[in-house]
C-alpha cells in the first residue's frame, strides 16, 4: 500500500467516526425538550461535512485499491464471507449516509428555534439522526471485520 | 407558523426517501443483471462512482423538483415526511443487508 | 505514533472511568435531600462533560490502535474476543445514554450499565494476556451489570437515598 492510499484510508476511518459521533451528539441535544439550537446546527453541519470527506476519501481508497489488492486477499481466506456479505453491504449502505445526514443537516439549519422545540418536528429529527447513526455504527463495525479478515 | 424555508426541508426529506430506495433498487439490480453493472462501469468508470454520482444527482433534481412545485407546509407534513425517511431507510437498510447475506449463503 | 495511542486510550479511558465513578458518588450526595441544587446540577454537568470527551479520545484511540494493526499487517486481533467485547460494550453505553434520555432505562440501571461499561472497558484493555471467549467476556460484564446494581442500591439504602 502506498503512502497515499494508506493516507486516504486512515483519514476515511477518523472522518467517518467523527461523522458517526456528530450524528450521535446531535441525536442526544435533539432528545432534550429544549435543544441548544447553535450546538445542534455546529453539529449537523460537522456531520454532514465529515461524512461528504469519509465518502470521497474511502470512494478513492475503495476504487483504486481494495479491488485489486485486498479483495482476492480475503475472498481467498477462512473469511471470505467478509468480502461478500460485509464489504459489499457496507459500501452500498453506506450511499444512504450523506443523504439522511444531508436532509438532518437541513431540518436543523432551516427550521426555526421555536419548530425544533416543537415534539411533532423534533421527534423524527432525533428518530432519522438515531437511524443515521445506527447505520453508521454498523458501517464502522463492519470495516473492522474487513479488515481484520485481511490475512 | 413555519419559516419560510421550510418547503426545502419537506422537499428533500421526500427526495431523500426516494433515493435511499432507489439506492437499494440499483445496488440489487446491478449484482443480478451485469449489463447494467456493466453500463455503470463504462459510464463512471467504477460500478461504485455510478451509484454515488446517480444517487446524488436524483437527491438534488428531484429535491429541487419538489421543492419548486409544494406550497409551504405545515408542521405535520413536515414531520410525516421525514418519518417516511426514517421507514425508507430502514427499509433500503434491511434489502441490502439480506440480499448480500442470500448472495453470501 | 503507537506510544500517542496509547496515551490517549489510557487518558480516555481514565476520564471515562473517572468521571463515570464521579458522577455517580455526586449524584447520590446531591438525591440525598431529594432535589440537585443548582450548585450540584453545575458540579455534574461538568464531570458528564468530562465523561464525554472521555469517550471522544477512547474512540478515536481505540480506533487508532486498530488502523495501526491493519497498516503494519497484523490483522487478528481485530476479529478478536477482546476487541469485540470492548467495540459491543460501548455500544451498550452508547445506546444505553440513548435509552436514558428517552426514558425508557431508570437510573438505577443506567447507573449500574455505566460503571459496569467503563470498569469493563478498563480491565479488558489493561488485562494483556486475556484468553477467553467473547461469550465468557460478555457474561461477566452482564455479571458486573447486575453486582453494580446490587452495591449502588446498598449504597442507596444506606444514604437513605429519598428519589
Amino acid at each position: 500500500m502506498n503512502t497515499l492510499t494508506a493516507l486516504n484510508l486512515v483519514l476515511h476511518i477518523v472522518f467517518g467516526l467523527l461523522g458517526v459521533m456528530a450524528i450521535y451528539s446531535a441525536l442526544v441535544v435533539l432528545m432534550k425538550e429544549r435543544p441548544s439550537v447553535g450546538f445542534l446546527r455546529f453539529l449537523s453541519v460537522s456531520g454532514l461535512l465529515f461524512m461528504l470527506l469519509a465518502w470521497i476519501t474511502g470512494g478513492y481508497y475503495y476504487t483504486t485499491y481494495y479491488g485489486s489488492a485486498v479483495k482476492p486477499i480475503i475472498k481467498a481466506g477462512q473469511f471470505s464471507w467478509a468480502h461478500t456479505l460485509i464489504m459489499e453491504a457496507k459500501e452500498h449502505t453506506f450511499l444512504l449516509l450523506p443523504f439522511l445526514v444531508a436532509v438532518l443537516m437541513l431540518g436543523v439549519l432551516l427550521v426555526n428555534s421555536s419548530l425544533l422545540n416543537d415534539p411533532r418536528v423534533r421527534r423524527p429529527l432525533a428518530a432519522l439522526a438515531g437511524v443515521a447513526f445506527t447505520i453508521g455504527a454498523i458501517i464502522a463495525l463492519a470495516g473492522v471485520v474487513i479488515s481484520g479478515a485481511v490475512r | 407558523m413555519t419559516h419560510k424555508n421550510v418547503h426545502t426541508v419537506y422537499a428533500f426529506a421526500l427526495s431523500a426517501s426516494v433515493t435511499v430506495l432507489f439506492i437499494a433498487v440499483l445496488t440489487i439490480w446491478a449484482d443480478l443483471y451485469a449489463p447494467l453493472k456493466d453500463w455503470l462501469k463504462t459510464m463512471f468508470t467504477h460500478h461504485w462512482i455510478g451509484k454515488s454520482v446517480l444517487s446524488a444527482a436524483l437527491f438534488l433534481i428531484l429535491g429541487g423538483m419538489i421543492g419548486l412545485m409544494v406550497s409551504k407546509p405545515d408542521e405535520n407534513k413536515i414531520a410525516t415526511a421525514l418519518w417516511i425517511l426514517v421507514g425508507a431507510s430502514i427499509v433500503s437498510t434491511l434489502a441490502i443487508w439480506i440480499f448480500y447475506l442470500i448472495e453470501a449463503l | 505514533m503507537a506510544l500517542l495511542i496509547k496515551f490517549a486510550h489510557i487518558i480516555g479511558t481514565a476520564l471515562g472511568v473517572g468521571g463515570a465513578t464521579l458522577g455517580e458518588i455526586f449524584y447520590l450526595k446531591s438525591e440525598r435531600d431529594g432535589k440537585v441544587d443548582p450548585h450540584e446540577n453545575e458540579a455534574l454537568r461538568t464531570i458528564f462533560y468530562m465523561l464525554r470527551v472521555g469517550m471522544v479520545i477512547l474512540i478515536l484511540s481505540g480506533f487508532g490502535y486498530l488502523i495501526l494493526l491493519r497498516l503494519e499487517g497484523h490483522t487478528a486481533p481485530l476479529l478478536g474476543a477482546r476487541v469485540w467485547a470492548k467495540l459491543t460494550i460501548i455500544l451498550i453505553l452508547l445506546f444505553g445514554v440513548v435509552a436514558w434520555h428517552a426514558r425508557k432505562v431508570p437510573m438505577w440501571i443506567g447507573s449500574a450499565v455505566s460503571l459496569a461499561s467503563w470498569y469493563a472497558a478498563l480491565v479488558i484493555g489493561a488485562w494483556r494476556g486475556l484468553n477467553s471467549s467473547y461469550l465468557t467476556i460478555m457474561l461477566y460484564y452482564l455479571g458486573a451489570i447486575v453486582v453494580f446494581a446490587i452495591i449502588l442500591q446498598i449504597i442507596r439504602w444506606s444514604l437513605k437515598v429519598k428519589a
